[in-house]
């Protein structure tokens, strides 16, 4: 641990930052994503707009939504209060994080159990849009003659940047680990696992470019924003995973890993506030063209 | 610019996205040298199998109205405005009213031509052309 800081002004940066992730994941976020559920809810009923709520019927389909939105409001809940609970222990307790690192772990278990009603919320969207293609296979189709390019979506620099700092984080990594032949199991499950990451932002990437819309009734002005909100979340997610793991690295270097809950938690908070964040502002509910789930007017 | 298909019509897929091709040529919706999207984007974006896009783009490129660069995508070609009032079936028939003509005008049957014929499809399919 650094000698110059004193444990009170460590503890009192990670009580901040623990609170922050407290209020942004289990408050800000559930608050705007139910919001928003409720709005389309609201102004876009079952009656009006029944290809909105895939399933037996588009009324049993929208009760559900409904009753999902209270189990998860409800959940959130409780899950910010069992955080403030652990707060408060660990205020009462006189908690001192480990010198040596590694309390980082409670941050990340307890992100889990916050993030569990985002990651409920994406699968089951991913369910409800399967039903859609499922039920939508119109004789009449048409398609853009024009390519969809990644760097119609994102800046070259950005995307150069998040190459550049993996490029630094590797160089950095490989530089730590020392001789190559010295490396145990852990050095090469880092790069697996970071390596692997990558990879899978890529494959979302092209599969978003060229793959099928994931919601078939989608405008081609709504596919278009979804395709760039998605691109730049996943190269931010890149980015992010590279600095995230350079300065926890930097943090073991320069012994420094009594920041590493702080750091976990900060990093944990910018992934939803970049991830989900990014959706929100990308793609303002207010602004989606929501014609294309009215129901079929009668042949006359 | 968007092209449209009907799958229920009876001019085949494949037929549909050639025909609309060369029209937006022809419109001049999409010129010499515009980008046109992967086979895999257009068959994902219209819902059809990558091979039914693949077959169009061939017959597309055999009548010079797209050509492909390798891995920087396909293309319009410089010449598609004048190519798309080529038309193959057309040139093919003519050519073959001309030669069964003949055929007939020295004496041959129809079963003599047919089978010449399919010789010489036969020929030509062995011989790698």
């Amino acid at each position: 641990m650094p000698a110059d800081i004193s444990m009170t002004v460590i503890l009192s940066i990670f009580y901040l930052v623990f609170l922050g992730q407290i209020y942004v994941i289990s408050i800000h976020y559930p608050n705007k994503t139910m919001n928003r559920i409720r709005y389309v809810h609201d102004n876009y009923p079952p009656g009006e707009y029944p290809k909105l709520y895939p399933g037996k019927t588009p009324e049993a389909a929208s009760k559900s939504v409904l009753f999902r939105l209270k189990v998860i409001t409800a959940y959130c809940r409780v899950v910010a209060v069992l955080g403030i609970g652990v707060l408060a222990y660990m205020l009462g307790s006189g908690y001192q994080p480990a010198a040596e690192g590694g309390d980082e772990v409670f941050v990340m278990l307890y992100f889990f159990l916050q993030a569990a009603p985002f990651i409920y919320l994406a699968i089951h969207e991913f369910q409800q849009f399967k039903i859609m293609q499922d039920g939508h296979k119109p004789a009449v189709r048409t398609a853009d003659l024009r390519p969809r390019h990644l760097f119609d979506f994102i800046q070259p620099s950005a995307f150069l940047a998040t190459v550049l700092m993996f490029v630094v984080w590797l160089s950095f990594y490989i530089w730590q680990a020392g001789d190559i032949a010295s490396w145990g199991w852990e050095q090469y499950a880092t790069l697996l696992f970071i390596g692997g990451a990558n990879v899978g932002y890529g494959v979302v990437i092209a599969q978003h470019l060229q793959g099928k819309k994931t919601d078939p009734l989608q405008s081609r002005e709504d596919q278009m924003r979804s395709i760039g909100v998605m691109i730049n979340v996943m190269v931010i997610s890149s980015f992010m995973i590279s600095l995230f793991m350079l300065l926890t690295q930097m943090a073991d270097e320069f012994a420094f890993e009594v920041f590493d809950p702080v750091l976990t938690s900060f990093y944990l908070q910018l992934c939803l506030i970049m991830g989900v964040g990014q959706t929100f502002r990308g793609v303002k509910v207010e602004e989606v063209d929501f014609e294309v789930y009215r129901a079929d007017q009668p042949i006359a | 610019m968007q092209i449209m298909i009907d799958i229920d019509s009876e001019v085949p897929v494949f037929s549909q996205l050639v025909n609309g091709i060369k029209g937006a040529v022809e419109a001049g919706a999409i010129a010499p040298g515009d980008a046109l999207p992967s086979i895999r984007q257009l068959a994902n974006d219209l819902d059809l199998n990558n091979k039914t896009v693949a077959k169009a783009y061939k017959l597309l490129e055999r009548d010079s109205i797209i050509q492909t660069k390798g891995y920087r995508g396909t293309f319009v070609h410089p010449d598609a405005p004048k190519n798309v009032g080529i038309d193959i079936n057309a040139w093919i028939s003519t050519k073959l009213t001309d030669v069964v003509g003949v055929c007939r005008d020295r004496g041959a049957t129809d079963s003599e031509i047919r089978l010449a014929f399919n010789a010489a499809m036969q020929s030509v399919q062995q011989s790698g052309g």
